[in-house]
C-alpha cells in the first residue's frame, strides 16, 4: 500500500481552506461504508458473520410486508417475503436476495443502488433513516448483543477491560481516556435510568458503540 | 476523468459544506440544503431551496402537493369522459380508420373484432362548470367546481410498470428520481420533524392481487437518500425502523443519544471532518420522527364531523380513506410532498363490478380532501392531484355481454383532474373523439403535466438539472411544455 493510502485522515484546518475536495490527497479521505459493508462489519465485529462463499442468494431479515403491501398478495413465490434461518441469516450481503421491484430496504437505506442502471460513485450521505436503522433494525441490535453478552461473560476481565475490548473490537482502535470515560459514565446512568442489569447495560452500551460515526467510518 | 471530478463536485452539500469552513456556521448553512433538517421559515416562499439551483426560479403559487395515484388506469370512459355517441355504436367494430394500425398490448391484439361498448353509468352535468361526471362519483360531482378536468392526457407506454415509472419519473426506463425526489432535492424541506416526501399506499376493493406498485416508484434515483420517499405504513412500525425495541425506554434512548453526540464531536475534535455534525444531526431529527411520526399518524383526536366526511373506510388504518385524511395531516405539518397510490384500476374483463367498488372507495375520501384543505385555507396553496397512468380503450376485452365488458390499456387518451394551487376551477381542458379514441383537441402530454406542476413550485423545468455520470437529467428530460391555458 502506498504512503499516500496510508495517511491519517485527520484534516488539518488549513488544507480544508487550500483544498477543500482533498484533490492533492494531502490527508486519507475519510469515507463512509457502503450498504453492504454496514451491515457485513456488522456481523463479522459480533462473531455473527457466516464466512462460506458461494451458492444461491439468501434472505436475511427484513421488516414484515414489505412485499406484499405493493403486491397485494399476488405474484406467486414473490408476493410474500419468507425470511431463511439459521446461517443464512448471517451470510454475507452481498448474497442477499435483490428483488428490483422492492429491494432490500436495509439497503436502500444506505445508499446502494438500485441496480436499475450503472452507477460508478455512489451517493453517500447521512439521513435519519440511517440512524433509524442502525438504532433499531433487529439485524444491529442482534450484532451489538451477541457481541456484549460474549464480552460482559468473560469472568477474567475488569468492567473498563470490558469496555475496552468491545469498544476495540467494533472500531479496531482503543479508545483514549476520555471516551473510556464517557462510556463508563454511560453505562451507570442507563442502568440507573431503566434499572437494568449490568450485562443489559453492557448491551446498550455495544448499541451504543455500533452507533459511533467511526463505526461506519472507514480512516 | 475530468468527468468524474466534476460528478464529485456535484454533490452539492457536501461541496458547499465544506467550502463553508468548519464551525456551527458551515453547520447552519449545510442544513440549509437538507430537506430533512431545515429550520423552519416564516416565510416559505422565501429562496429556501437549493442554492446552486437558484431556487424557486419565480414566484411559486403551490407549497406543497398530494398526488393521488390511481394505479391501474382507471376508465375515463365510465367516470369523466362522457360519449353518448357509443351507446348507439354499442357492439360495432372499431373502425380501422380510427386506430389506424395502433400498438395494442398483448392482451387484446389477437382479438378478431373490438366492439366498441359505452358505459353501463350513467352521466349527469354538476355545478356551474357543467362538468360531465358519472353516477359512479357523485361526491366529486358536487365539488365539480371546484376541479380542473384534463381529458386530453396521452402517454407514451402502454403497460403498467413503464406507464407509471414514466408519470413518476419522466422516463420509462426505471433508474430516475421520483417527482417528489425532485422537489426535495430542489427545493428542500418545509419542515424539521418529518421527511419531505412521503409515500401512502392503499389496495383498492376494484381489483384486488392486481397490478403491484414498486418502492423504487418513489426511489431517489441517482440523487442523494436524502430525496427518498419516506413509506409511512399502516404496520405496527409506521416507518421503517422507527420504534425503540421492547424494554428500551424514551429516556434510554435520549441518554444513548446525548452520548453518542458527545462521542462524536469527540471524533470531529480529532479529525474535523464536517459530515460527522450532519451525521449527528441526523441522529436528533430520527429521534424527533420517534415522536412525530406516531403523533402525524394518530387520528384519534380527529373530530367525529371530520372523519364522517371522509366516509366509513376513515377510521380503518391502510384504506384510501385512511390515508386521504393522513394526507390531509401530513400537509398541515408541512411536508412537501404527499404521494399516495391506490391499487385496483386494472380492470380488464368485469369491470362494470369491479369499477364500482373501485370509485366507491375514492369517491367521497378525495371530495372530503378537498374540501378539508379548502376549509382549512390550505388548498390555496396545496395542489392536488388525481390520475393513473393511462387510460381504457373504448372496446371491450373479452366477450361483450349485457352486463359484462371489459377495457383494455389505452394510452392515446384519458382524463386527470387538479384542484387548488392556482389551477383553474370549474375548467375542463381538451377533448377527445365522439367515441372517446383519439385526442381531437389540446392535447397534454405526462412531460407537459410535470413540466406544469413543476412550474407551480416555482421551477422551470428546464432549469432544474443534475448532472449525474456525464449527463444532465431533468424530471421532463428535453421534453415538456407548461400548459397555461390550466392555470389561472
Amino acid at each position: 500500500m502506498s504512503s499516500t493510502y496510508r495517511q491519517s485522515s485527520k484534516i488539518k484546518a488549513e488544507n480544508l481552506i487550500i483544498d477543500p475536495d482533498n484533490t492533492y490527497l494531502a490527508q486519507y479521505p475519510r469515507q463512509k461504508l457502503s450498504a453492504e459493508m454496514v451491515r457485513d462489519n456488522a456481523l463479522a465485529s459480533s462473531g455473527m458473520l457466516v464466512k462460506r462463499i458461494g451458492g444461491p442468494s439468501v434472505k436475511p431479515m427484513q421488516p414484515e410486508g414489505l412485499w406484499d403491501e405493493v403486491t397485494g398478495g399476488g405474484g406467486g413465490s414473490l408476493a410474500f417475503y419468507v425470511p431463511d434461518t439459521g446461517e443464512n441469516l448471517f451470510r454475507r450481503s452481498l448474497y442477499t436476495f435483490w428483488k428490483r421491484t422492492v429491494p432490500p430496504p436495509s439497503m436502500m437505506i444506505f445508499d446502494a443502488p438500485t441496480r436499475d442502471f450503472c452507477v460508478t460513485v455512489r451517493q453517500k450521505t447521512s439521513t435519519p433513516l440511517q440512524s433509524l436503522a442502525l438504532m433499531n433494525d433487529p439485524q444491529f441490535l442482534l450484532a451489538a448483543e451477541n457481541l456484549s453478552n460474549k464480552i460482559f461473560e468473560e469472568s477474567n476481565l475488569e468492567i473498563d477491560d470490558k469496555i475496552i475490548k468491545l469498544y476495540r473490537t467494533i472500531t479496531a482502535r482503543m479508545p483514549n481516556s476520555i471516551e473510556l470515560n464517557k462510556l463508563n459514565q454511560y453505562l451507570e446512568e442507563v442502568k440507573n435510568i431503566s434499572n437494568i442489569t449490568e450485562k443489559e447495560a453492557f448491551f446498550s452500551l455495544g448499541v451504543l458503540v455500533y452507533n459511533l460515526d467511526e463505526t461506519t467510518q472507514k480512516s | 476523468m475530468e468527468e468524474v471530478h466534476k460528478h464529485f463536485l456535484n454533490n452539492n452539500r457536501r461541496n458547499f459544506l465544506k467550502k463553508a469552513g468548519l464551525g456551527i456556521g458551515g453547520l447552519a448553512l449545510g442544513t440549509l440544503m437538507d430537506p430533512f433538517n431545515f429550520g423552519k421559515n416564516t416565510d416559505p416562499f422565501s429562496s429556501l431551496g437549493n442554492k446552486s439551483l437558484n431556487l424557486p426560479h419565480f414566484a411559486p403559487k403551490a407549497k406543497r402537493i398530494i398526488y393521488l395515484f390511481q394505479s391501474g388506469g382507471p376508465s375515463q370512459l365510465d367516470l369523466f369522459d362522457y360519449k353518448p355517441k357509443l351507446t348507439k355504436m354499442r357492439g360495432l367494430d372499431l373502425p380501422e380508420s380510427v386506430r389506424k394500425g395502433q400498438r395494442l398490448t398483448g392482451m387484446t391484439s389477437g382479438q378478431s373484432n373490438f366492439p366498441l361498448v359505452n358505459s353501463l353509468y350513467n352521466f349527469k352535468q354538476y355545478g356551474e362548470s357543467r362538468a360531465w361526471v358519472s353516477e359512479l362519483m357523485p361526491y366529486i360531482g358536487k365539488i365539480a367546481d371546484e376541479l380542473c378536468f384534463v381529458k386530453s392526457m396521452h402517454t407514451e407506454a402502454i403497460n403498467h410498470d413503464p406507464a407509471i415509472t414514466f408519470f413518476q419519473t419522466g422516463s420509462q426506463q426505471p433508474g430516475r428520481p421520483s417527482m417528489g425526489s425532485w422537489m426535495s432535492y430542489g427545493l428542500g424541506s418545509l419542515n424539521n420533524n418529518l421527511p419531505s416526501f412521503v409515500v401512502l399506499l392503499s389496495n383498492g376493493t376494484g381489483r384486488p392481487k392486481g397490478q403491484p406498485l414498486y418502492s423504487r416508484l418513489w426511489g431517489n434515483g441517482f440523487l442523494s437518500s436524502l430525496h427518498q420517499g419516506v413509506q409511512f405504513r399502516s404496520a405496527k412500525d409506521p416507518v421503517l425502523y422507527l420504534k425503540n425495541p421492547d424494554g428500551v425506554s424514551a429516556s434510554e434512548r435520549r441518554k444513548m443519544l446525548d452520548y453518542l453526540a458527545e462521542l462524536n464531536q469527540e471524533q470531529e475534535a480529532t479529525f474535523g471532518d464536517p459530515e460527522i455534525s450532519s451525521r449527528i444531526a441526523q441522529y436528533e431529527m430520527a429521534y424527533r420522527m420517534q415522536t412525530s411520526v406516531p403523533e402525524t399518524m394518530d387520528i384519534s383526536n380527529e373530530p367525529d364531523h371530520i372523519l364522517q366526511m371522509y366516509g366509513p373506510n376513515a377510521q380503518k388504518p391502510g384504506t384510501y380513506a385512511a390515508n386521504c385524511i393522513q394526507a390531509r395531516r401530513l400537509i398541515e405539518k408541512d411536508v412537501r410532498f404527499v404521494q399516495l397510490y391506490h391499487m385496483g384500476w386494472d380492470q380488464h374483463e368485469n369491470l362494470p363490478t369491479q369499477i364500482k367498488g373501485q370509485s366507491n372507495d375514492v369517491d367521497q375520501p378525495t371530495a372530503a380532501l378537498i374540501m378539508d384543505l379548502k376549509q382549512r385555507g390550505l388548498l390555496e396553496d396545496t395542489l392536488v392531484v388525481w390520475g393513473g397512468e393511462f387510460g381504457r380503450t373504448n372496446y371491450c376485452q373479452g366477450k361483450l355481454t349485457d352486463m359484462v365488458y371489459g377495457r383494455d390499456h389505452h394510452p392515446r387518451s384519458f382524463t386527470i383532474f387538479m384542484a387548488g394551487a392556482g389551477v383553474k376551477p370549474g375548467f375542463s381542458y381538451g377533448e377527445t373523439d365522439d367515441i372517446g379514441y383519439n385526442i381531437v383537441k389540446d392535447p397534454v402530454h405526462v412531460h407537459d403535466l410535470q413540466a406544469t406542476i413543476l412550474h407551480q413550485f416555482g421551477i422551470d423545468h428546464t432549469k432544474m438539472i443534475y448532472k449525474h455520470q456525464g449527463r444532465r437529467f431533468r424530471l421532463t428530460d428535453v421534453h415538456g411544455e407548461v400548459n397555461k391555458n390550466l392555470l389561472i
